[in-house]
């Protein structure tokens, strides 16, 4: 994913509506994600835009449908169809969240929210190791947006900490929601990263947020459906300048803009990447 | 304590019940909605996505709720929201506020018959050439099956020209409907999703391949509906309209 002599790349979330445009895309490095939960299906075109993008760019499977945060172990045919699109796309990565989204038989599809005990933490780092072993490879856990404390043992950077000390799995640093919580529950995002092991980081997330007009108390909701807040791009500039840069995704679900849009905001993020790789003489 | 903390959020978002019922030192239910209008949100653009003609048809308004109130009987139980919503076309049929749009049921089917045919397996279609190699005397006992992307919906409403109009690239318009049976073959031979109306009589016939039984068999089946059937012609049609399973020998 990086040339000894290069900083790592940066990426963009990939949906239909720019299929064409990413097949056409040339800009140096440039990688994607997607959703394996929607490319699941038996067939379709949709499977054989994926084949024909990553023949081109490479491409990381970001899950949110094993609830591994759940009581239950991942479901069997779920990783099973997870084990066969590692094996058609051959990702550069593969990823899940420290979030629950199912019950009994019973999906959510949405990131529910981890109590983060003792308990939870066994029953999380036994799931982790499931998805690890029946796929071969690391995965990388994002941590959530978060709304509310709940019943915690454990502060969120330990809890993952030990997650990795146990299991060997990475991190996903997602800096749209270490920002959200750090504003919604008062926690300090930098002694935050401090307290996680920073080698296990193994890639970045960079979303928009809004705030939650319901609520009305300045609740910043993850919605990835607006541009990076400016001081998202100042946390992830303090977060590659105390880790290192890694491979940073613009993640956009929602209110697409067009294709060209999204490549404005990688170069971006490519700038601080190359920043941090190469500082300015001038400046050390 | 944890134990129960996945159970009770369940039943939360569920039932739209308080805080009360989440043993947590949570109290604010309106953190709590957060989630729960999250789940619903989903799984109502899910069901907007894969019912784009009832939604065109119905507009935004009246399709929430309706996708709302199927959610909420019928969560999704698959890990994917590809094919979610299977049973909403007779919840369609059911929902007391739809009855004065009696066909929408019909629409429904038939926009869920076009998702699953664009997400069935690729397969390529039984060839001419395949057929044309082939001794005359021995097509009759052919049991070539169907294309696994095809759907064959026998409606109580005419509705596929509606349909076509208020699908996507369709110009919509004015419509008045009598109910009146027809049939629609849906299939995805290639990378777009097709449709087409049939006759009874070759609804019968590719019902019958379907079930494994030979071309002769389907026909004499078929004649049985239309003493006129030209089998040479239905299968000359499925054959090039791509209806037909490949590798049929």
């Amino acid at each position: 994913m990086t040339h000894p002599d290069l900083s790592p790349f940066a990426g963009v979330s990939l949906k239909p509506e720019h299929f064409r445009s990413a097949l056409d895309a040339r800009a140096d490095g440039l990688w994607f994600e997607v959703h394996p939960e929607n490319y699941m299906a038996e067939g379709g075109p949709r499977l054989r835009w994926l084949d024909a993008i990553r023949d081109k760019h490479p491409l990381s499977l970001h899950g949110v449908g094993l609830s591994l945060g759940g009581l239950d172990r991942p479901d069997p045919d779920h990783l099973a169809s997870w084990a066969r699109l590692v094996e058609r796309y051959q990702p550069v990565r593969i990823s899940e969240h420290l979030a629950w989204s199912a019950l009994d038989d019973v999906w959510f599809a949405d990131l529910l929210p981890v109590s983060m005990t003792r308990l939870a933490l066994n029953r999380f780092c036994r799931n982790v190791d499931i998805m690890q072993t029946a796929l071969g490879r690391q995965v990388l856990i994002e941590n959530p947006a978060r709304y509310l404390l709940l019943n915690d043992e454990f502060d969120e950077a330990e809890f993952l900490a030990e997650v990795v000390r146990r299991t060997g799995c990475g991190l996903l640093l997602d800096v749209n929601n270490l920002y959200i919580s750090a504003q919604n529950l008062g926690i300090d995002p930098i002694a935050w990263l401090g307290r996680v092991p920073h080698g296990a980081i193994g890639e970045i997330h960079l979303a928009g947020h809004e705030e939650d007009q319901a609520i009305g108390k300045g609740l910043l909701i993850d919605t990835h459906g607006a541009d990076v807040a400016d001081p998202v791009w100042t946390l992830f500039a303090q977060a590659i300048a105390v880790i290192g840069p890694r491979p940073t995704l613009i993640e956009r679900d929602a209110n697409l803009p067009p294709f060209d849009t999204l490549l404005v905001e990688r170069a971006t993020a490519q700038r601080h990447l190359d920043r941090v790789s190469r500082p300015d003489p001038a400046h050390v | 304590m944890s134990e129960h903390f996945h159970a009770d959020f369940a039943a939360m978002l569920l039932g739209g019940a308080g805080a009360t019922t989440i043993r947590t030192p949570v109290s604010d239910d309106s953190l709590l909605a957060i989630y729960r209008n999250n789940v619903v949100r989903t799984a109502i653009e899910a069901l907007r996505a894969a019912y784009p003609t009832v939604n065109r048809l119905t507009g935004d308004l009246f399709f929430s709720p309706m996708a709302k109130a199927y959610w909420q009987d019928h969560p999704p139980r698959t890990r994917t929201l590809t094919l979610y919503g299977a049973g909403f076309a007779k919840h369609v049929r059911r929902y007391l506020p739809a009855r004065t749009l009696p066909y929408l049921s019909d629409i429904a089917r038939l926009d869920r018959a076009a998702l699953e045919a664009l997400h069935a397996v690729d397969a390529e279609p039984c060839r001419a050439r395949t057929i044309a190699a082939m001794l005359p005397q021995d097509v009759p006992k052919l049991a070539p099956g169907l294309h696994p992307s095809v759907r064959i919906l026998h409606l109580d409403w005419p509705v596929h020209a509606v349909w076509k109009a208020h699908g996507s690239g369709g110009e919509g318009g004015e419509f008045r409907l009598a109910p009146q049976p027809e049939t629609v073959i849906v299939h995805r031979p290639r990378s777009q999703v097709l449709t087409a109306c049939l006759t009874r009589a070759t609804a019968i016939f590719l019902d019958q391949l379907d079930a494994g039984n030979s071309i002769e068999t389907a026909s004499a089946t078929a004649s049985l509906q239309d003493p006129d059937f030209n089998v040479a012609g239905a299968f000359g049609d499925a054959l090039s309209a791509g209806y037909l399973a490949g590798d049929p020998i």
